[in-house]
């Protein structure tokens, strides 16, 4: 409900009605009030019928791998244009791999690294997507 | 047409699409087999492999992914009991407990055959219906698209497996994030926060990544991860007389019925194989087999999710309109590479559209000739514990995230959006609505303000125009009966409290 408020004080900001025709704010206004419309009615229907809407068990119900994953996929994304692509995906496979328990170290090492230099060299050298190399530039 | 067919096939043929061909049927299988990894995931995952191709190229191997992970669904929710996707969770009913009976032979083979013959039906009536559908497409204008659009989104939200309104929120999310980045018409900045890196928009590619991979695996990673049971002895692939007796017809009727269902919008491989598995238990002489491993409760429903597939192409490529995830995941495709899907599209790109259509065709082939003899091989893949795949799905998504635009946001967005993914199953909201609520929220945008502009801001434009106006009272149709059962509940209730 509050995002749908949001949306239409943004979008009535940006103007409803232009000279032309519809503003840029229209779509959003309208998207906005149906939003906040269904939101209302489904927090009212849940308000008096508590029981009819289940939830899909707890959030985050295996909390620690979860938040683990999270916060490395987090680290992955601040570090990639510093560390570069290979050194940032071997730590973060590294932990991956480590939190799932399934390997000896020397494999999560091992593995690691084949899939981080695998992957930059089918992608970035095969597919021509520019991946950043980071601290790595050093060594071309 | 003849010569237009010719030149499919002078493209497709070409050593290097064949060869993208075959490899995306491969890998498409491959990660289609594994439990839990639909088409629509699969696809959002392989996608930035196709980014360095030609438009040709790309679409040549995205389809093969998506034919390939069909098929590895199917071959999924036999042997394991698992659906991939939606699509086949009917086929898990008969499918799995003929492997149990000893039958996971046959059950391959006549999904994998009659997924072959529902293809080759549905490839030939795209070929048929897309010219004389994009030239009735050039005569429509900005209503008649709204009318269309409109429609679609009320079929999608009105077949939502789970809440209606909550799909309705869901979808209504998607156009509002569609939203989000510098307007076309005006130059103006909306609910960009002043960040560069959203004045574009928000990228496809992150937010299905997000709402399908990563959110998926959040969700599975929640659950206890159980060793799961599958069935190893796979033997006499080909059906016999007797299987093919009982299933031909079954096949037939879900070839035609999935086309049909295909071409509608908000229809698809999950309503077909559905209403298919119905039909062919109504119409049986032996309806008690049904779930007990009757061979054409498999034979119809993987025949009609197969047909229904060359159907979504219709209105993809002829009025632009994807109507359903894996639709909408190509249109982006398309998009990224400088293809607009649509009517004009068989006339600037006819090596796309072409090309397209005969790699179908003959992804369908190289489908049957090589999955059947790889089914010992699809088994082993099936016995990969879910913690060693899990960082590979992962890495996937980081790399898909940052390749369309090169730009580390994208990789945050990705994060946000497999977050928001794993919220939304967890509150039983479908993320497939929000997907199509943001592709098709530019459309329906630029037509909503083009026809007010046309009309001086009248409304009554989409009813003065028959066609925008036909669509749209169809929608109000399908909206007012969903409520029906609510009201008619309602008035039952209301009877009891009076006779009490």
């Amino acid at each position: 409900m509050l995002l749908a408020l949001a949306i239409c004080i943004f979008s009535f900001k940006l103007s409803l009605y232009a000279r032309r025709g519809p503003g840029a704010g229209f779509m959003g206004f309208g998207t906005g009030g149906i939003l906040f419309l269904l939101s209302l009615h489904l927090f009212l229907k849940n308000l008096f019928f508590p029981n009819r809407e289940t939830l899909e068990g707890p959030i985050l119900k295996n909390k620690k791998i979860n938040v683990s994953i999270l916060s490395s996929l987090i680290f992955y994304a601040l570090f990639l244009e510093r560390l570069g692509y290979i050194l940032d995906l071997f730590l973060v496979l590294l932990f991956l791999f480590a939190i799932s328990k399934t390997m000896k170290w020397y494999a999560i090492i091992g593995t690691s690294i084949l899939i981080s230099l695998g992957s930059y060299l089918l992608f970035s050298t095969f597919l021509n997507i520019g991946l950043p190399l980071g601290v790595l530039k050093v060594l071309r | 047409m003849l010569e237009s067919i010719v030149l499919g096939f002078s493209i497709c043929l070409q050593p290097f699409n064949l060869s993208l061909c075959f490899i995306g049927v491969l890998i498409g299988t491959l990660i289609g087999v594994l439990p839990g990894l639909g088409p629509g995931a699969t696809i959002a995952l392989l996608f930035p492999i196709t980014l360095g191709m030609s438009p040709a190229s790309a679409i040549i191997m995205l389809a093969g992914i998506f034919y390939g992970a069909q098929y590895g669904g199917s071959t999924t929710s036999i042997l394991v009991n698992i659906p991939g996707e939606a699509a086949s969770v009917v086929t898990c009913l008969d499918g799995h407990q003929m492997a149990l009976q000893g039958k996971a032979g046959p059950a391959l083979g006549i999904a994998a055959l009659g997924s072959f013959i529902a293809g080759t039906f549905s490839v030939l009536g795209l070929m048929i219906l897309a010219v004389p559908l994009s030239n009735l497409a050039l005569k429509f204008g900005p209503p008649e698209y709204f009318g269309l659009i409109c429609l679609g989104m009320t079929l999608i939200i009105y077949l939502a497996q789970k809440s209606v309104e909550k799909a309705l929120i869901s979808g209504l999310l998607g156009i509002f994030l569609s939203q989000i980045g510098i307007d076309q018409v005006s130059s103006a900045q909306r609910f960009t926060f002043g960040l560069g890196e959203l004045f574009d928009g928000i990228s496809m590619v992150p937010l299905v990544m997000g709402l399908f991979g990563l959110g998926e695996v959040f969700l599975t990673l929640e659950g206890e991860i159980s060793k799961i049971s599958v069935i190893t002895r796979v033997k006499n692939l080909l059906p016999n007389l007797q299987d093919w007796k009982d299933s031909i017809w079954a096949v037939v009727r879900g070839s035609v019925l999935g086309f049909l269902l295909g071409v509608l919008p908000g229809g698809g491989p999950t309503l077909s194989s559905f209403a298919s598995y119905g039909i062919e238990k109504r119409l049986s002489k032996r309806p008690q087999l049904f779930g007990h491993g009757a061979i054409e409760g498999v034979a119809g429903p993987e025949s009609a999710n197969n047909s229904a597939t060359g159907g979504s192409f219709v209105p993809l490529l002829t009025l632009g309109i994807p109507t359903n995830v894996v639709m909408a995941l190509l249109f982006s495709a398309l998009m990224v590479h400088g293809v607009q899907p649509g009517p004009l599209l068989i006339k600037q790109y006819p090596d796309v559209f072409w090309g397209l259509v005969t790699s179908m065709y003959i992804g369908n082939v190289i489908l049957v000739l090589l999955n059947l003899p790889l089914i010992p091989i699809w088994v082993r893949f099936l016995k990969i514990p879910y913690q060693i795949l899990f960082p590979l799905i992962i890495m996937f998504c980081l790399i898909g995230a940052y390749s369309e635009r090169g730009l580390s946001f994208d990789v945050f967005l990705m994060i946000l959006f497999g977050v928001i993914g794993y919220l939304m199953r967890k509150f039983e909201y479908e993320p497939a609505p929000l997907v199509l609520g943001f592709i098709l929220g530019d459309i329906l945008e630029e037509s909503l303000r083009r026809s007010l502009i046309m009309a001086d801001g009248s409304f009554l434009i989409f009813f003065r125009r028959p066609i925008s106006a036909i669509f749209l009272g169809l929608g109000v149709l399908l909206l007012i009966s969903n409520t029906i059962p609510f009201l008619k509940k309602r008035l039952r209730k209301l009877e009891k409290l009076e006779v009490t």
